[in-house]
């Protein structure tokens, strides 16, 4: 999570910005902080501190390994005057619609993923960690994003930069044509 | 009346967990077995099971067509964590926002839990509205309970 917000704010302060502001996104960048490694990455001591069990900590440090967020879900389905079968991996597993944060640990991709899909509430680690009861977002008190917030943090900044870019150039357009039409409005 | 579309149980069937070699991750998810039990009950009331989604550490789901007319798109997410918990979704964004209360789901929550309950493979089920899932509360033995 923390490369992700590290990509916007780079290569769009002001996009995500704005998208925070809107979306909440304060509690978010609250995340990081204390209990990081010199190179950033989250420590035990970080999850602890949180709340989290050290034998489950133990597993949030490890790099993630799972397939990440479709911001088109799987069960998605096209039209069926497209086929109505699902929609093919070359879309729904591109940069532009799969999140998945270059390096993030195991609970910071799991806590974004509680986050931004409404029907995830936890689950297991493996057995050597020694917890046989798994995680609960809820438990640890972790918070559901709304559904604005679930649009903005579901989405690979790619697509941001995109739709961004889209909302950028509407925006630069429309000034555009408001300092066109004033223009024309002064010359008559 | 309270709508609770979330059921937690413990199994029968096994745990089908497959951890790495080195036991420090998870290759796939357990879920698979129980989504494969409940894609036979649903196929049982008549509703048409189109796939099972692994989705990594969110677990499982079934995809299926259900309701009077065997149109209504719905899915179950399958997870286990301290027990199985499950929910089921009515699978279209608008039928979602803007008929949460709508009777194809009613209907298709209480058929499933009906037959959950006649299962002896799923024990001591509960069912539980989303703000209810591991609060504390017990749970109610019928998803649409008052």
């Amino acid at each position: 999570m923390d490369r992700q917000f590290g990509i916007g704010l780079n290569q769009g302060e002001l996009l995500f910005d704005v998208g925070s502001v809107l979306a909440g996104g304060a509690a978010l960048k609250g995340l990081s902080g204390a209990g990081k490694t010199a190179g950033g990455l989250k420590t035990v001591e970080h999850y602890v501190a949180r709340g989290v069990p050290p034998s489950t900590a133990a597993y949030f440090v490890q790099p993630y390994t799972g397939m990440g967020h479709h911001y088109l879900p799987r069960r998605t389905r096209l039209p069926e005057l497209l086929g109505g079968g699902p929609i093919p991996p070359a879309i729904s597993d591109s940069p532009f619609f799969l999140l998945k944060p270059k390096g993030i640990q195991m609970g910071d991709m799991y806590e974004l993923h509680y986050r931004v899909d409404p029907h995830f509430n936890g689950g297991r680690v493996p057995q050597r960690f020694g917890n046989v009861r798994g995680w609960s977002g809820k438990a640890l008190g972790w918070e559901k994003e709304d559904a604005l917030g679930r649009i903005w943090y579901g989405a690979p900044d790619p697509l941001k930069m995109t739709a961004g870019g889209a909302l950028g150039t509407g925006v630069v357009g429309l000034g555009a044509w408001v300092d066109d039409h004033d223009g024309e409005e002064k010359r008559r | 009346m309270k709508i609770r579309p979330w059921a937690e149980f413990d199994s029968t069937l096994p745990d089908d967990q497959i951890d790495s070699e080195d036991e420090m991750d998870i290759l796939q998810f357990a879920g698979k077995g129980v989504s494969e039990a409940l894609a036979e009950i649903l196929k049982g009331l008549g509703c048409e099971v189109l796939e099972l989604i692994y989705l990594h550490e969110r677990g499982w789901e079934v995809l299926f067509k259900g309701g009077p007319r065997g149109k209504t798109l719905f899915f179950i997410r399958v997870t286990l964590i301290d027990r199985y918990l499950i929910g089921l979704r009515q699978a279209r964004w608008f039928r979602t926002t803007f008929a949460p209360r709508h009777p194809d789901l009613l209907s298709m929550l209480t058929r499933l839990a009906e037959a959950m309950a006649s299962d002896e493979r799923f024990i001591d089920i509960r069912w539980f509205a989303q703000e209810e899932i591991h609060s504390g509360v017990p749970g109610a033995l019928r998803p649409l309970e008052a």
